[in-house]
């Protein structure tokens, strides 16, 4: 490597927005200020460029607060929208974001095994939940693949900018059709389809755990079992109810579906709205529900077949709602729409 | 009393005291003044500017193209001055006390 191609790598260290903007001038001043006989930057330099890469980084982004606040599907404030955008345009964007949706899932595992504990009186020396998690992960970055680019989309639109990182202001109020709207009767929970299909279904799966190793689901969590010696329902028997229960939902899920069909799905809200934060909220304490109630199914306090028959009716209704809104037409109509309308119903909208 | 200034901080304000001047003629300017063995090192400069334009002590005033390479050249503002001098008022009564210190012990 020549001098040159070291002093680019420590600048690396830098964020990207500043190496866009300053990169070039650092290079050559570092090259200026360079020894005449040099061929390589001494450790002294190159650490000197990494540490000051490093602190630039950490002058220039959020507090943890609001970096915890954005993870979760906050908006940031206009000073620090210059991190965002290198977070949204950065090539591991899809990463950052399965780690945005894990860091949630383990805070709360992790808190709810301190509760057991503490409730329980019982630690658990020899018991992880790091398996766990690795595989919860290892879902949300296969998963990510097909849903960065529109969690990407939705972050530029809370915070006010078009798909491709431009200002997008509003219209004015003076533009907005004259016309009356007639707005048509639609699927109230229809932006919760996705998400309440996906955690039943993996709710499901517990159960279905649970219900077929009740002995080793005790293992994972260490905690005391109450479980049924005489297991009435065999592991072959679990596997075809599993098996029905998916197989109903090719059947069912469609036939829904086309009656829903008739009535149009809304829009996802935008965050920034009081109707996206409902959302959000609806959805969190739904996930943190489903948690809670699927850790009995763990620990095998129910009998297999109960707990089967709960895991059955999880993967019927997540199937359908995933079927559903698969299926689906959407709405023509956006939340702005709506909110305009709301508020004028007439669609005369007058000026100021 | 004002937050005691980094090294790299008051040598750099110091410099821009002798006029405007890009990244290379501050780095020079500061190893001359300091008097110090090696110069300050680019990331320490140039994350220095970074800071001080970031806190108002220093601004940017325009680009100049010097022996072909585009350069940023700063300023230092009204708050830089006055911090400069603090500094140094602070630095010359810590080096009379270490001075008295050694008159009375040698």
């Amino acid at each position: 490597m020549t001098y040159a191609d070291w002093i680019r790598l420590a600048s690396r260290s830098f964020p990207r927005r500043w190496r866009n903007e300053r990169g070039q001038e650092l290079f050559e001043t570092t090259i200026d200020l360079a020894p005449a006989e040099a061929r390589r930057p001494s450790v002294r330099v190159l650490v000197d460029l990494m540490i000051s890469g490093m602190s630039e980084r950490r002058r220039t982004r959020p507090p943890l607060w609001r970096w915890l606040y954005y993870s979760l599907g906050g908006k940031l404030p206009l000073q620090w929208h210059p991190w965002m955008r290198d977070d949204l345009t950065g090539r591991w964007f899809w990463f950052r974001d399965s780690l945005r949706r894990t860091w949630p899932v383990a805070f709360l595992f992790g808190a709810m095994k301190v509760a057991f504990a503490v409730i329980a009186r019982k630690t658990t020396p020899g018991t992880s939940m790091a398996p766990f998690l690795l595989a919860y992960f290892s879902f949300t970055c296969l998963f990510s693949g097909f849903t960065y680019r529109r969690n990407r989309r939705r972050i530029w639109e809370q915070h006010g900018y078009a798909e491709d990182g431009t200002w997008a202001r509003p219209a004015p109020r003076w533009s907005w059709p004259s016309q009356p709207r007639v707005l048509p009767p639609s699927f109230p929970i229809g932006p919760n389809l996705r998400f309440f299909g996906f955690v039943l279904v993996a709710a499901s799966g517990c159960w279905f755990y649970g219900a077929a190793y009740p002995h080793e689901s005790f293992r994972v969590f260490g905690l005391t079992a109450y479980h049924d010696p005489n297991a009435p329902m065999g592991r072959e028997a679990i596997a075809i109810l599993a098996a029905v229960a998916a197989l109903s939902v090719l059947v069912v899920g469609p036939l829904l579906a086309r009656r829903v069909g008739r009535r149009p799905l809304r829009d996802r809200p935008p965050l920034g709205t009081a109707a996206g934060r409902n959302r959000r909220n609806l959805q969190l304490g739904v996930l943190a529900l489903a948690i809670l109630v699927t850790a009995p199914a763990m620990t095998g306090v129910l009998p297999s077949m109960a707990t089967a028959a709960i895991g059955a009716a999880c993967l019927i209704v997540g199937g359908c709602f995933l079927v559903i809104a698969a299926l689906v037409r959407h709405a023509p109509l956006t939340w702005d729409d709506l909110i305009r309308s709301r508020k004028d119903p007439t669609g005369c909208a007058t000026g100021g | 009393m004002a937050t005691r200034k980094t090294s790299a901080s008051f040598w750099v304000l110091a410099a821009l005291l002798e006029g405007p001047a890009h990244g290379y003629a501050i780095a020079k300017r500061s190893a001359d003044l300091s008097d110090d063995g090696p110069p300050m090192g680019p990331g320490t400069l140039y994350g220095t500017l970074e800071r001080l334009h970031a806190e108002g002590s220093i601004e940017p005033c325009g680009d100049e193209v010097v022996d072909g390479r585009n350069r940023r050249i700063y300023r230092i503002t009204e708050h830089g001055r006055s911090i400069v001098i603090e500094e140094n008022a602070q630095r010359l009564a810590s080096a009379r006390r270490v001075h008295r210190l050694i008159g009375t012990t040698a």
